[in-house]
C-alpha cells in the first residue's frame, strides 16, 4: 500500500486497484466494464466468464480490507448494452444482495450512458458527474475542475518502466497531477494506455500485491 | 491432344521460341492428369510451363476455341472457370494477368482472363458472383473470401487446375496453410482437380511439394520439374578505403555512398536492395542530395509504400527510364525488369537463396553470369558476404519449413466454410486431415477447434451467450450476420501486421506504416517515409496525417520491418570463413577486414571450428558474457532464453539476454559465472525441453507470439478504415497482450495458448536447430577468455541491444525497486543521456 495526499486528503492506494478514502471510509473505484466479457461472447469472441467472479471476489477483499461502508465508482460500471447478459447481471445482483449495508454511488462514464443504468434493485446511487464531494470532484473523464481536486477514470493509465539492457515493464498505475487524479482501470478485462505524467507529478506501479511509487525520468515527461 | 500441342508449338515458333524441355515435361505431366511442382529461377519460363498445360487441353477438347484474334470474349459466352491462379502478392496479380493473356488471345481460346484481389472493384467482384471467368488470377485471402459464399462449390465445379505461384514464399507461412485448407476444399468438391506450384530453387523441394499436394498417394503420382539450371553468379564486394573510420557495429552506415554512386552510374539500370524499409528510406534520400542529376533518375519501392506510387515505379523502371530504384524484398519477386542490369545488396543478405534470387533480378541474357555488388554497412558484413560467396557457389540453399497443424487457422478456415454453406463435421474433419499442415491432426485437437467455433471454448460454462457458430440439424452454420461481416473481414488479417495509413492532411496517401511505429511518435515528430522528409500531425481512424517536413532535425531515425535473422547455412559458413587462415584466403573481404580480426585476435581469439568462444567482462551495467556459437540469431535468443533462465532458477537474479547472428550477450547485476565446468553444465542438453517450456512462462517470447495467433483465430477486430468509428468495433477493443493474460489465468487449457508456446519452440526458437546447437557445443572446447574491454565480436551484441529480454526469478516487488533505483540515476544525473550508452561508435 502506498499514500498519497491530494486535496488536503490523504488517500491509500491499494494493489486491488481502488483508492480509499479513510476519513470517510469510502472505496474508490473506476472503469470495471462488467459485462465486457458477454459482448464479446455474443459478438463470437471467447472471453471467459470467470473474469467477472474474479473481478468481484478482489472487490470484496478490498473492501473486507479496509472496513469501507461506501463505494464510490468513477464511471464505466457496464460495458455495453450487449453485455448485460443474465449471466454477469445475476453474479452482480448475488454480491450486492450479500452486503445490503454498504452504500454504492456511481458516477456515470461514457459506456453507462450506452449500456443504460445498473437494475434499480441493486439499490445504487447513480449520478452524473461532475459531483463534488467534500475536497473532491468525482467524475469519468479527466478535467480540472475550480471546486475541488478531481478524481477520475476514463484513460486506464499505465507506466512503461525501463530496466537494463533495453528491457521494459508495463503496469497499471494511479497517476496524480496538480489537480487531477486517474485511477487505474479495474476490470480484469480491461486494457491499460501507457501515459505521459508531466513534470511534477506522482506516479505508482500498480503490481501483483503492492503499489509503488515511481519517481520519473525526465525523458518519461 | 497432338494437334493442341502442334498448335502450342507453332505458336512457339512463331515468337521465334522454342520449348526447353522442362516446359514439354511439365505440359505432358499436366495432360496425363498429374499435379506436380516445377522450380526453376525467375525469368526462365516457368509461367508458360504450366499455364500452357491447361491451355492445350481446352484446344483439343475444341469446344471454347475458334475465337478470331482480337475478338472481346464475352462473359458469358466463355468457358466456364478453368484455372485458379494463386500469387502470394496481389502486387504481382496484374503482370501475372498479362502475360497470361498473351497466349490465350493468340491461340484463339473463348476464355475470360480476371483477377480477383483486394483492390477488385465491388460491381467486378459482383459480376465475378454471377459467373467467375475462365481463368482467375487471386491471392490466398481473397479465394477463402471467395469461399465463404454460399455458392462457391457449384461455381468451382468446373474448375481443372491451380496454379500456385511463388510456392516457396507461401509454404512457410500462415498464409501457407491458408492456401492448404482452401486446395483441400477444392479437391474434395472435385478430385480430378490438379495442383501445380512454381517454386526457386530450395532445400527441401520433395518438402514444398508434399505440402503443395497434400495426401501421400497424391505426392507419390505428383510430378517434380526441374526447371533451368542457376545461372552462374558472381559477389563482388565495395570495400572501404579504410577500415579505420568504418563502424563495428550497426546497419544504416551511408559510408560507402560515394562508391554506390560510382558503381550506379557504370550501369544503365540498377536495383539497390536493402534489408529494412528505413535503411531503403535512408539511403534513397542520400542519393537524391548527392546531387540534382540524380532527383529525376532514383525511386524508391517497398512494401509499405501506396500501390499507385509502386505501379508508377514498376511502370518507370520498365519502360527504361530510372538509373536506381532502392527497394526491399518487395522487388524480390515478379515479373521481369528487363533493364535491370546491375543488382547491389545493401548489408548482408542474411540467406543464401535471398542472394540468388536478388543476383537473378539482373542480366537476363542467356548464359550471362549475373553479379551482386555488395555494400557493407559494418565491418563485420565483410566477413558475411565472402561467406555468402562460398554457399552460394556450393549452393547450400536454405529449407523452407511448412508449418504444422496452427489452430488459429482451422479456426479461421472453419468459421470460413460454416458461411460457405456450413459443414459436417465427420466429412469435413476427412477433408481437413488431406491437407498436409494436418494429416496427423489428432481428434482431440479437433474437437478442440470445434468446441472453439460452437462453444467458445471446452469447459462448459465458460462461455456463456458465445455464439460464432451454431449446429443446425447437423450442419454447422455462422451464428449472426454480425459474425458473418467481422469474419469476412478478418479473413485477410492472416498476413497484415496492425498497420496505419500515412496520408497528407486531407490529401493524397503515401502508404502504410506499422502501428507499432506511429504509436511511439508524438505529433510533431518528424520521419522519413516514401524519399520525404514528414512530420506527425494527428493520427486519426488508423491514419497518420502528415505533412512536409522542413528539416529533418530530430527526425526519429528508423522503424523495423523485414529484419530476417542469418540462416543456418549462411551461419556455418560465416564461422569456417572467420577460421580460414588468411594467407589461403582468396576473398579481397577477408583481406580487408584483416585488422579488426587481428584486434579481435589480440584481445581476446578468434574462434576455431572446434571451439566456443566466451568472452567475459565487467562494465558499469554489470557483468557481461559474451557466447559465440554462429547459429544465427533464432538460436541464439533460444539458446541464451535458456541459458538465462537456467542461471536465474539458482537464485533470485535478472538476467539481460541479447542476441544477434554471430552470438549471445548475457548482462546481470551480479557475478556470472568463471569455470569451465559451470558453463558446461548450463549448456548441457540435458532437461532442455522441460527448461525451455519452464523458461517461457517467464518470458515475453509466448506473449509475443500470441499476437498473430489471437489475429488469426478471429480474436482481435481486423483494423480497417471506419472500423473505429462504428459502435460495435469500439466496444471490442481488446489487445492480444489481454486476451493472453486472461486466457492464462481463467482457461489455462486453451489450446491457443498452447499454440503459442509450440509456436516458439519450433519456430521461434526452433527447438530441433537448438538440440542439434547444443550437440555441437558438447564437441567443441570452451574457450573462456577475460577481456578488459569490449572486443569487435562482441561490440555489436553490446551496442545494438535490440531484442534484449529480461529473464527473471525475482518478484515484481524486486524488479520494479531496481528499475526504481536506474530511474532515480537517471533523474539524479540528467546530463549523461541514458542514450550515449547506444552510440555506434567503439
Amino acid at each position: 500500500m502506498s499514500l498519497v495526499e491530494v486535496g488536503g486528503e490523504r488517500l491509500e492506494l491499494l494493489a486491488g486497484r481502488g483508492a480509499f478514502w479513510a476519513r470517510e471510509r469510502a472505496l474508490l473505484v473506476a472503469d470495471l466494464h462488467l459485462g465486457k466479457p458477454a459482448t464479446f461472447r455474443t459478438m463470437g469472441i471467447p472471453v471467459p466468464e470467470a473474469t467477472t467472479r474474479a473481478d468481484l471476489e478482489r472487490l470484496d477483499r478490498m473492501l473486507l480490507a479496509t472496513a469501507a461502508r461506501r463505494l464510490i465508482i468513477l464511471g464505466d460500471l457496464l460495458h455495453a448494452r450487449a453485455g448485460r447478459a443474465p449471466e454477469t447481471l445475476d453474479a452482480v445482483a448475488r454480491w450486492r444482495g450479500a452486503r445490503r449495508e454498504l452504500s454504492v454511488l456511481l458516477i456515470r462514464g461514457n459506456h453507462d450512458h450506452r449500456a443504460g443504468d445498473p437494475p434499480p434493485h441493486w439499490g445504487f446511487e447513480i449520478v452524473d458527474g461532475p459531483f463534488p464531494v467534500g475536497p473532491f470532484v468525482l467524475r469519468h473523464e479527466p478535467a480540472d475542475d475550480e471546486r475541488g481536486y478531481v478524481l477520475c477514470g476514463h484513460i486506464h493509465p499505465a507506466v512503461s518502466l525501463r530496466g537494463p539492457a533495453g528491457t521494459s515493464m508495463r503496469c497499471a498505475c494511479f497517476w496524480f497531477g496538480a489537480g487531477v487524479g486517474v485511477l487505474p482501470s479495474f476490470g480484469a478485462f480491461t486494457g491499460a494506455k501507457v501515459v505521459r505524467p508531466a513534470r511534477g507529478d506522482r506516479v505508482f506501479a500498480v503490481g501483483p500485491e503492492t503499489v509503488v511509487e515511481v519517481p520519473l525520468a525526465p525523458s518519461q515527461y | 491432344m497432338d494437334a493442341a500441342s502442334d498448335r502450342v508449338g507453332t505458336w512457339f515458333a512463331g515468337r521465334g521460341w522454342t520449348p526447353f524441355q522442362f516446359q514439354r515435361d511439365t505440359w505432358r505431366a499436366y495432360l496425363d492428369g498429374r499435379s506436380g511442382l516445377v522450380h526453376a529461377p525467375t525469368g526462365t519460363g516457368k509461367t508458360l510451363a504450366v499455364w500452357l498445360g491447361p491451355v492445350m487441353e481446352e484446344l483439343a477438347s475444341g469446344l471454347w476455341t475458334g475465337a478470331a484474334h482480337g475478338e472481346a470474349v464475352k462473359r458469358t459466352a466463355a468457358a466456364p472457370l478453368r484455372v485458379l491462379w494463386i500469387t502470394p502478392m496481389r502486387a504481382l496479380a496484374s503482370d501475372t494477368l498479362e502475360s497470361l493473356t498473351l497466349p490465350v488471345r493468340e491461340l484463339g481460346l473463348r476464355w475470360t482472363l480476371e483477377k480477383r484481389t483486394g483492390d477488385t472493384s465491388g460491381s467486378l467482384k459482383a459480376r465475378q458472383r454471377e459467373r467467375l471467368p475462365s481463368a482467375l488470377v487471386t491471392t490466398p485471402e481473397s479465394l477463402s473470401l471467395l469461399l465463404s459464399y454460399p455458392g462457391s462449390r457449384d461455381a468451382f465445379s468446373t474448375l481443372r487446375c491451380v496454379i500456385v505461384d511463388e510456392w516457396h514464399e507461401l509454404m512457410s507461412t500462415k498464409r501457407g496453410t491458408q492456401t492448404e485448407l482452401c486446395l483441400a476444399r477444392l479437391r474434395a468438391w472435385n478430385p480430378g482437380v490438379r495442383t501445380w506450384g512454381l517454386s526457386a530453387t530450395l532445400g527441401n523441394l520433395q518438402g514444398a511439394l508434399e505440402t503443395l499436394v497434400g495426401r501421400p498417394a497424391a505426392v507419390e503420382r505428383a510430378a517434380m520439374v526441374s526447371g533451368v539450371v542457376d545461372k552462374e553468379i558472381a559477389v563482388r564486394t565495395l570495400l572501404p578505403p579504410s577500415l579505420e573510420r568504418f563502424p563495428w557495429a550497426g546497419h544504416l552506415g551511408l559510408r560507402l555512398l560515394p562508391q554506390v554512386l560510382e558503381a550506379v552510374e557504370s550501369a544503365r539500370t540498377s536495383l539497390l536492395f536493402t534489408n529494412t524499409r528505413s535503411q531503403a528510406e535512408l539511403w534513397f534520400r542520400a542519393i537524391v542530395e548527392a546531387g540534382p542529376e540524380w532527383i529525376d533518375s532514383v525511386a524508391i519501392h517497398h512494401g509499405s509504400l501506396d500501390r499507385e506510387l509502386r505501379a508508377q515505379v514498376e511502370d518507370m523502371l520498365r519502360a527504361g527510364h530510372l538509373r536506381c530504384v532502392v527497394c526491399t524484398s518487395s522487388l524480390d519477386l515478379g515479373v521481369d525488369f528487363s533493364p535491370v542490369d546491375q543488382v547491389l545488396q545493401v548489408g548482408s543478405p542474411k540467406g543464401v537463396a535471398r542472394l540468388l534470387q536478388r543476383a537473378g533480378r539482373s542480366g537476363h541474357r542467356p548464359g550471362a553470369v549475373s553479379e551482386v555488388v555488395c555494400v557493407p554497412t559494418n565491418a563485420l558484413e565483410l566477413v558475411e558476404f565472402a561467406a555468402a560467396r562460398d554457399a552460394a557457389a556450393g549452393r547450400r540453399v536454405e529449407a523452407r519449413v511448412a508449418l504444422r497443424k496452427p489452430l488459429d487457422v482451422l479456426v479461421q478456415h472453419l468459421v470460413t466454410v460454416a458461411l460457405g454453406g456450413g459443414f459436417e463435421p465427420g466429412a469435413m474433419l476427412e477433408e481437413v486431415r488431406g491437407a498436409w499442415a494436418y494429416r496427423d491432426l489428432s481428434s482431440e485437437e479437433w474437437e478442440w477447434c470445434l468446441d472453439f467455433v460452437t462453444r467458445g471454448g471446452a469447459a462448459l460454462g465458460a462461455y456463456p451467450q458465445y455464439a460464432r457458430v451454431v449446429d443446425d440439424g447437423g450442419t454447422l452454420r455462422v451464428a449472426s450476420r454480425a459474425v458473418e461481416r467481422m469474419h469476412r473481414l478478418g479473413i485477410g488479417t492472416i498476413s497484415s501486421d496492425a498497420s496505419v495509413k500515412v496520408a497528407y492532411v486531407g490529401g493524397a496517401t503515401l502508404g502504410t506504416i506499422e502501428e507499432g511505429f506511429i504509436a511511439k511518435l508524438r505529433p510533431g515528430d518528424k520521419f522519413v517515409f516514401a524519399g520525404r522528409a514528414l512530420e506527425l500531425v494527428r493520427v486519426r481512424e488508423m491514419t497518420a496525417q502528415v505533412r512536409q517536413a522542413r528539416s529533418l532535425r530530430g527526425a526519429v531515425p528508423r522503424w523495423d520491418g523485414g529484419k530476417s535473422p542469418l540462416s543456418t547455412q549462411l551461419a556455418h559458413a560465416v564461422r569456417s570463413k572467420l577460421s580460414e587462415p588468411l594467407a589461403e584466403c582468396r576473398d579481397p573481404e577477408m583481406h580487408a577486414v584483416a585488422p579488426l580480426l587481428d584486434i579481435q585476435r589480440r584481445w581476446s581469439r578468434i574462434p576455431g571450428p572446434a571451439e566456443l568462444l566466451i568472452e567475459m567482462t565487467e562494465s558499469r551495467d554489470g557483468h557481461h558474457a559474451f557466447l559465440y556459437p554462429f547459429e544465427g540469431r533464432l538460436v541464439h535468443e533460444g539458446l541464451g532464453a535458456l541459458l538465462g533462465h537456467r542461471l536465474a532458477a539458482r537464485a533470485p537474479r535478472s538476467v539481460h539476454v541479447s542476441a544477434n547472428d554471430w552470438g549471445i550477450e548475457l548482462l546481470s547485476p551480479e557475478l556470472l559465472p568463471g569455470e569451465e565446468e559451470h558453463w558446461r553444465t548450463l549448456l548441457s542438453a540435458e532437461n532442455l525441453l522441460d527448461d525451455l517450456l519452464a523458461c517461457l512462462n517467464s518470458t515475453e517470447l509466448t506473449r509475443r507470439q500470441f499476437r498473430d495467433i489471437a489475429r488469426v483465430a478471429g480474436l482481435l477486430l481486423p483494423n480497417f478504415p471506419g472500423a473505429g468509428r462504428q459502435k460495435t468495433a469500439r466496444q471490442l477493443q481488446a489487445s492480444s497482450e489481454l486476451f493472453f493474460d486472461v486466457f492464462t489465468e481463467f482457461d489455462p487449457g486453451n489450446r491457443l495458448l498452447e499454440q503459442a508456446r509450440r509456436e516458439v519452440l519450433e519456430q521461434q526458437l526452433e527447438v530441433g536447430r537448438l538440440r542439434e546447437a547444443l550437440g555441437r557445443v558438447e564437441g567443441q572446447t570452451l574457450a573462456l577468455v577475460r577481456t578488459e574491454r569490449l572486443t569487435p565480436l562482441a561490440f555489436p551484441l553490446w551496442a545494438e541491444q535490440l531484442r534484449s529480454q529480461q529473464i527473471s526469478s525475482e518478484s515484481w516487488s524486486q524488479r520494479v525497486q531496481k528499475m526504481v533505483v536506474l530511474l532515480e540515476r537517471e533523474a539524479d544525473a540528467p546530463a549523461r543521456k541514458a542514450s550515449a550508452r547506444r552510440s555506434r561508435k567503439p
